[in-house]
């Protein structure tokens, strides 16, 4: 048997803020083994429903 | 001649053309339905559908097409193909149910899927893209739209998942077949996904890329991974945390 021990990192956003690498948006964000959590910052949930929005209307064009 | 010989004959006659008239009327139709058909799938020969089945009024008769469809080798030539099918004014028809059509239609040779299914309303699509680099808002909904229990076929060809499954807000099912891979970023943020297909996406991201990100609805992981009914508790449960540790090269994130 083979045991190994993961570090793994999790960010948690503030409440009513959303984590974002300009990408990819989450309220809990597990890092790659690459990334880093200075790649991320917090937005309001308020610009991630307009950014979503956005996206949508995009997709009817 | 006798009177009862002549009614027998007129009779007779009567039948004869009764039947005529129905082989005529059968013969008809069939050429209508070759023509029309012959002519909207070039004898077979059209590869190059974009746009060719939107909108609602293909359902009645899009079972009863004539020829298979093989897509071509080249962009465009299926995006916007089923954008809002089966999508009526009120947005609440039963979801067409695609499965044999599905057989009757080849998109493994197509380079781009761009908005394909966008807002149809359908329900056992199997698709193979084995070659499709571009999957942007192929299956997005938002606008009545909803695609239940997908089975896809995807390779590390594709380099983007824009807005692939945006707004499908009833989506539960979806398989990767095994030998898809995932490599370019994607995202399922609205959708609630059962544990089989979280699990299968997350098994079919490739383990060689690095710098992209896997996205999920929060409130689905927590549901399909709870470690008892009810207790909503499954981003924090070690079978999720497991399962994500799979794929240390991948940041996953909920939303």
């Amino acid at each position: 048997m083979k045991k190994e021990t993961i570090t793994m990192i999790k960010l948690v956003a503030t409440e009513g803020m959303i984590l974002t690498n300009g990408e990819a948006y989450g309220k809990e964000v597990f890092l790659s083994n690459t990334d880093s959590a200075d790649n991320w910052h917090e937005i309001t949930e308020e610009e991630y429903n307009a950014i979503q929005e956005a996206e949508l209307k995009e997709a009817e064009v | 001649m006798s009177i009862a010989g002549k009614n027998m004959t007129i009779s007779a006659n009567n039948t004869t053309i009764a039947e005529n008239e129905q082989k005529v009327y059968e013969a008809g139709k069939q050429a209508e339905y070759d023509a029309f058909w012959d002519s909207y799938q070039d004898y077979g020969n059209r590869d190059y559908y974009s746009g060719a089945f939107g909108g609602a009024g293909w359902v009645e008769n899009i079972d009863k097409m004539k020829y298979p469809i093989k897509l071509g080798a080249y962009r465009a030539c299926c995006e916007y193909m089923f954008e809002y099918f089966n999508r009526d004014k009120a947005g609440n028809a039963p979801l067409y149910d695609m499965t044999e059509l599905s057989k009757k239609i080849d998109f493994s040779q197509v380079m781009s899927a761009n908005n394909t299914f966008n807002n149809a309303r359908i329900k056992n699509l199997t698709c193979d893209f084995s070659n499709a680099e571009s999957l942007n808002s192929t299956f997005s909904g938002g606008n009545g739209g909803i695609i239940e229990n997908l089975t896809l076929k995807v390779t590390d060809k594709c380099k983007n998942f824009t807005a692939t499954f945006s707004y499908q807000t009833a989506m539960t099912t979806i398989r990767f077949t095994d030998d898809s891979i995932i490599a370019a970023s994607i995202s399922f943020n609205h959708s609630p996904l059962t544990k089989e297909s979280i699990t299968n996406i997350i098994n079919t991201l490739s383990s060689s890329v690095s710098g992209k990100t896997a996205t999920f609805s929060k409130s689905a992981v927590d549901t399909a991974f709870e470690t008892a009914e009810g207790l909503g508790d499954g981003s924090t449960s070690a079978e999720w945390l497991a399962l994500r540790a799979t794929k240390e090269n991948w940041t996953v994130t909920l939303v």
